[in-house]
C-alpha cells in the first residue's frame, strides 16, 4: 500500500504513514484527499507565501495503473495569487513515477533554511542542496537534478526563476510542457525553498484484481478510441478550440472588448500543425497522445524546440493579445516554461495591461519605456521578461493584478476579467448559460476545468442529456432552462476524475461517448477492491465539492463572489450572435436554482442537513461564526480588504 | 496545406455522408466523405473539411477566413443558440 509522507521542510524531518482507508472511502485521492488535508492544515490568516501554508501533492488514486489516463496529480495550497483556494493538475510522467517510488501525497510544510530539492526514490525522501540551480531555468533545473543523479529516467516537477523570485503567479514545471499552472503553485514552493520534486521508483503499484484490470483498461481503451472525435482530438489537442472559438463568434478578443476579431487567417490550428508542428507526445498510458512538440525558428534566428502549445496560450496572446504571429506566440509560450510563469495568468495580464495602455490609464512612464501595443512581439516578450526580472510593469503584476490595479489606480481594476481573483480563460463563454455558471460558481476561481458544460457547445439532443445529467437539458445555449444541473454535474465529474487522477480529455466532460461514472467505478474496483456504486462516486464529487466550498465560506466568500465577469453583462458586438449578453435577473435567478439543488442558503452557504449527508458537518462547524471578506474599491480604484462583522 | 492526417484505411474508402454543423449559421447539412470542401445550403458559408475516418469529419476553418470574418462580423443579432 502507497504512503503519504508529511515533509517537515524546517527540521529537515519526515513522517511516513499510510494513507487512512476512510479517508480513501470519502475523498478518493488527489485533488480530494489535498482538499481535505488543506481545509485542515492551514485556517483563513495563513499567509500564502509564509512558512505555515502547506504544499500538498497528491496523485490520483488510479493514476499510474495500467490503466487509461490515470496520468496526474495536483498541488494544492492556499493560494498566492488569489488569497483562497489554490489547486492545479498536471499530466505527464510524474504523478505514476511518484507511485512507482512508493507516495501517493505529500504534505510540505516550513520552510528550507537554504534552497532544497526532494529526492524521492523506492520509498525514501532525501533533502539535497540546490543552490547551484539557481542560474538555471526550470528546464535546465530538471535536467541538472537527473545528470546529478544519474538516471534520465527521473521525473521532475521544478520550479523557475518566476517561482524563486516569488512572482504570484508562477507554476510547477514538468519537462518542456507540462505544468501545474494555475493559483501560483510555484511561488509557494518558492516560498518553501523548495526548488523541486524528483522521483523515481521500480515499484508496483497493487492491483486487487489484476485480470478484472486488464479486461476494464481493454473495454475502455475501444471505448476511448472507437469515438468519433477520438482522432481529432489526437490530431489538434487543445488547439481544436482555436478554430471553433473563432468562427463561431466566441473566441474573447482584445482582452475580451471584442467576440469576433479580424485577426489574421494566420491564426488557424492548421497553421501551426503545418508549418510548427514537430511530434506529438502522449502522457502516461494515454492513447490520445495529445500533447503537440513545436519547433520554430524564432526572430533572432535561434531555432527553439518546445513543448505544446495548448489552446489557453494561443487563444490568450493570439486573440486576447491580439496577436496572429505564431512564431511570438511560440515564444512566449516556450519563454514562460522555462521561467515557470503560468501561461494562463501571463496571457489574462499581458492582455489587461494593453487595454489599460490602449485607454491611457497607463503609459510608457508605468511600463518602463515598453509601448504595450496590441499584437506587438516586443510588448508580449517585454511584459513577460519585465516580471521575472522584477522590472518596469512586470514588478507591480509580479505580486498579482489585485496589488498592481491597487498601485496604479485610476480604475484599472475595471478592466481585469476574473471569477475570484483567478483569471478568466481566453474564449468568452457568455452566449452558453451553464458555462457561464460553471465559470463563476468554480472553486478556484475561474476555471474551465472544474465546471465547464463543454457538451453544451454541441447541441445535443435532451434526450441523450437527460440520460446524462438526469434532467433534459435544452439544446439552445442560450437557454437558462435546467443549466444548473448541467453545472453540478459537471463540477461533480469533473471532482472525480481529479481524485482519480484521469485527464478531462478521456471523460464525458469533453465528449458523450467518453469515461464516466460507471467507468469510473468498474476501474477503481479492480485497482482497489472497493466496490462503489454510481450514486456513492457522484456523491464523492458532491463531497469534494462542498469541502471546498467550505474553505471559500471560511475565507469570507459567499453569493457575491459568484458572478461572471463584469463585460459578460455586455452584449456581444459582432457575429451571428451579437447581442447576446448575461442578463443578471435571469443569471440570478438560475444561482438561486444552482444553490437550491446544491443544498445551500441564498448566500451560498451550504445548508446543515446537506453538511450531514455528506459526512462534512464537522468541518461545517465554524459556520456559527463565520466571517465575510469583502473586496472594496474607492473611487481612486485602491483596494482594501474589509473583514466585515460576523454574519448570520 | 495543413499536414494530411488521414489514415490509409479512410483514404481507401467512401464513407456514407456526415452530418455537420455549419459554423455560422448552425445549420445542418451532410457532406460526403472524401470532399475536402464545403458549402453550407442554408448560408451559403464554405468550409475546410478535415476527415478522420469515414464518418468522422469536421468542419476546421472558413475556406477564406477573411472574406468569413467580414461576413460574419457584420452578420444581424438572432443566429441560434449553438452558432
Amino acid at each position: 500500500m502507497n504512503k503519504m509522507a508529511v515533509i517537515d521542510l524546517t527540521a529537515r524531518t519526515v513522517e511516513v504513514g499510510g494513507v487512512p482507508e476512510d479517508l480513501r472511502r470519502r475523498f478518493l485521492g488527489g485533488r480530494g484527499i489535498n482538499t481535505h488535508l488543506l481545509f485542515h492544515m492551514v485556517d483563513e490568516w495563513t499567509d500564502p507565501l509564509g512558512p505555515e501554508n502547506v504544499l500538498l501533492l497528491g496523485a490520483g488514486l488510479l493514476t499510474g495503473l495500467p490503466w487509461v489516463g490515470g496520468t496526474r496529480c495536483n498541488f494544492t495550497a492556499k493560494s498566492p495569487e488569489t488569497g483562497h483556494l489554490g489547486d492545479s493538475a498536471a499530466g505527464g510522467h510524474f504523478a505514476a513515477e511518484l507511485r512507482f517510488a512508493g507516495f501517493d501525497h505529500l504534505v510540505m510544510k516550513g520552510r528550507a533554511e537554504r534552497p532544497v530539492y526532494l529526492w524521492i526514490h523506492d520509498g525514501r525522501i532525501e533533502f539535497r542542496n540546490a543552490a547551484h540551480l539557481e542560474p538555471l531555468n526550470s528546464v535546465e533545473t530538471q535536467n541538472a537534478i537527473k545528470a546529478e543523479l544519474g538516471d534520465v529516467k527521473i521525473q521532475v516537477a521544478a520550479i523557475g526563476p518566476a517561482g524563486r523570485r516569488l512572482v504570484r503567479w508562477a507554476c510547477v514545471m514538468h519537462g518542456v510542457g507540462d505544468a501545474w499552472g494555475r493559483t501560483g503553485m510555484g511561488a509557494v514552493m518558492g516560498s518553501k525553498n523548495l526548488w523541486a520534486v524528483a522521483v523515481r521508483g521500480n515499484g508496483a503499484i497493487p492491483v486487487a484484481d489484476p485480470a478484472r484490470m486488464m479486461e476494464v483498461t481493454q473495454a475502455h481503451y475501444a471505448q476511448i478510441t472507437g469515438t468519433k472525435g477520438f482522432l481529432a482530438t489526437s490530431n489538434y489537442g487543445t488547439l481544436i478550440r482555436l478554430n471553433n472559438t473563432r468562427t463561431q463568434g466566441y473566441e474573447g478578443g482584445f482582452n475580451h472588448q471584442q467576440n469576433m476579431t479580424e485577426l489574421s487567417a494566420e491564426l488557424d490550428s492548421d497553421v501551426f500543425l503545418d508549418k510548427y508542428e514537430s511530434a506529438k507526445a502522449s502522457c502516461f498510458n494515454c492513447p490520445t497522445h495529445c500533447r503537440h512538440q513545436h519547433e520554430v525558428v524564432l526572430r533572432d534566428g535561434t531555432r527553439k524546440r518546445g513543448g505544446g502549445p495548448e489552446y489557453y496560450g494561443v487563444g490568450g496572446w493570439g486573440s486576447q493579445c491580439g496577436c496572429s504571429d505564431w512564431r511570438t506566440i511560440l515564444e512566449a509560450w516556450d519563454y514562460c516554461n522555462e521561467m515557470g510563469l503560468d501561461t494562463g495568468s501571463a496571457t489574462a495580464y499581458t492582455a489587461w495591461l494593453m487595454e489599460l495602455y490602449e485607454k491611457g490609464i497607463i503609459t510608457e512612464a508605468d511600463t518602463g519605456g515598453l509601448a504595450l501595443k496590441w499584437g506587438d512581439h516586443d510588448a508580449i516578450m517585454g511584459v513577460l521578461r519585465q516580471t521575472v526580472e522584477g522590472r518596469g510593469i512586470g514588478a507591480l503584476i509580479a505580486g498579482g493584478w489585485m496589488a498592481a490595479a491597487r498601485d496604479i489606480g485610476r480604475g484599472a481594476h475595471r478592466y481585469f476579467d476574473h471569477v475570484k481573483g483567478l483569471s478568466i480563460e481566453c474564449d468568452d463563454v457568455r452566449g452558453h448559460r451553464a458555462q457561464v455558471l460553471g465559470l463563476a460558481t468554480a472553486s478556484r476561481g475561474a476555471d474551465h476545468l472544474r465546471s465547464r458544460f463543454t457538451l453544451e457547445e454541441f447541441s445535443l439532443p435532451e434526450k441523450v442529456t437527460e440520460k446524462l445529467v438526469g434532467v433534459p437539458i435544452p439544446a439552445d445555449a442560450l437557454s437558462y432552462e435546467n443549466k444548473e444541473h448541467a453545472c453540478i454535474w459537471t463540477e461533480n465529474i469533473c471532482a472525480v476524475a481529479d481524485a482519480l487522477g484521469m485527464c478531462k480529455f478521456l471523460t464525458k466532460w469533453l465528449s458523450v461517448g467518453l469515461l464516466g461514472v460507471g467507468e469510473f467505478r468498474d476501474a477503481i474496483e479492480a485497482a482497489t477492491g472497493t466496490a462503489f456504486s454510481v450514486e456513492e462516486l457522484v456523491r464523492v464529487g458532491d463531497r469534494v465539492t462542498n469541502m471546498e466550498r467550505l474553505f471559500l465560506v471560511r475565507e469570507g466568500m459567499s453569493r457575491k463572489d459568484d458572478a461572471p465577469p463584469e463585460k459578460f453583462y455586455r452584449p456581444w458586438t459582432h457575429g451571428p450572435r451579437a447581442g447576446t449578453r448575461v442578463e443578471p435577473e435571469a443569471y440570478e435567478a438560475l444561482l438561486d436554482r444552482y444553490y437550491a439543488v446544491r443544498g445551500w442558503d441564498r448566500k451560498g452557504i451550504p445548508g446543515g442537513e446537506t453538511l450531514r449527508a455528506l459526512g462534512l458537518e464537522k468541518e461545517g462547524a465554524f459556520l456559527a461564526d463565520r466571517r465575510e471578506v469583502r473586496f472594496v474599491w474607492n473611487d481612486a480604484g485602491k483596494e482594501g480588504a474589509v473583514h466585515a462583522a460576523a454574519q448570520g | 496545406m495543413a499536414r494530411d492526417y488521414t489514415p490509409k484505411r479512410v483514404k481507401a474508402g467512401a464513407g456514407r455522408p456526415v452530418a455537420m454543423r455549419c459554423k455560422a449559421c448552425a445549420g445542418r447539412f451532410e457532406v460526403a466523405h472524401p470532399a475536402a470542401t464545403a458549402t453550407c445550403p442554408d448560408c451559403g458559408e464554405g468550409w475546410k473539411i478535415r476527415w478522420f475516418t469515414p464518418d468522422s469529419g469536421m468542419i476546421i476553418a472558413p475556406l477564406n477566413w477573411t472574406d468569413y470574418q467580414v461576413r460574419s462580423r457584420g452578420s444581424a443579432a438572432g443566429g441560434r443558440g449553438n452558432a
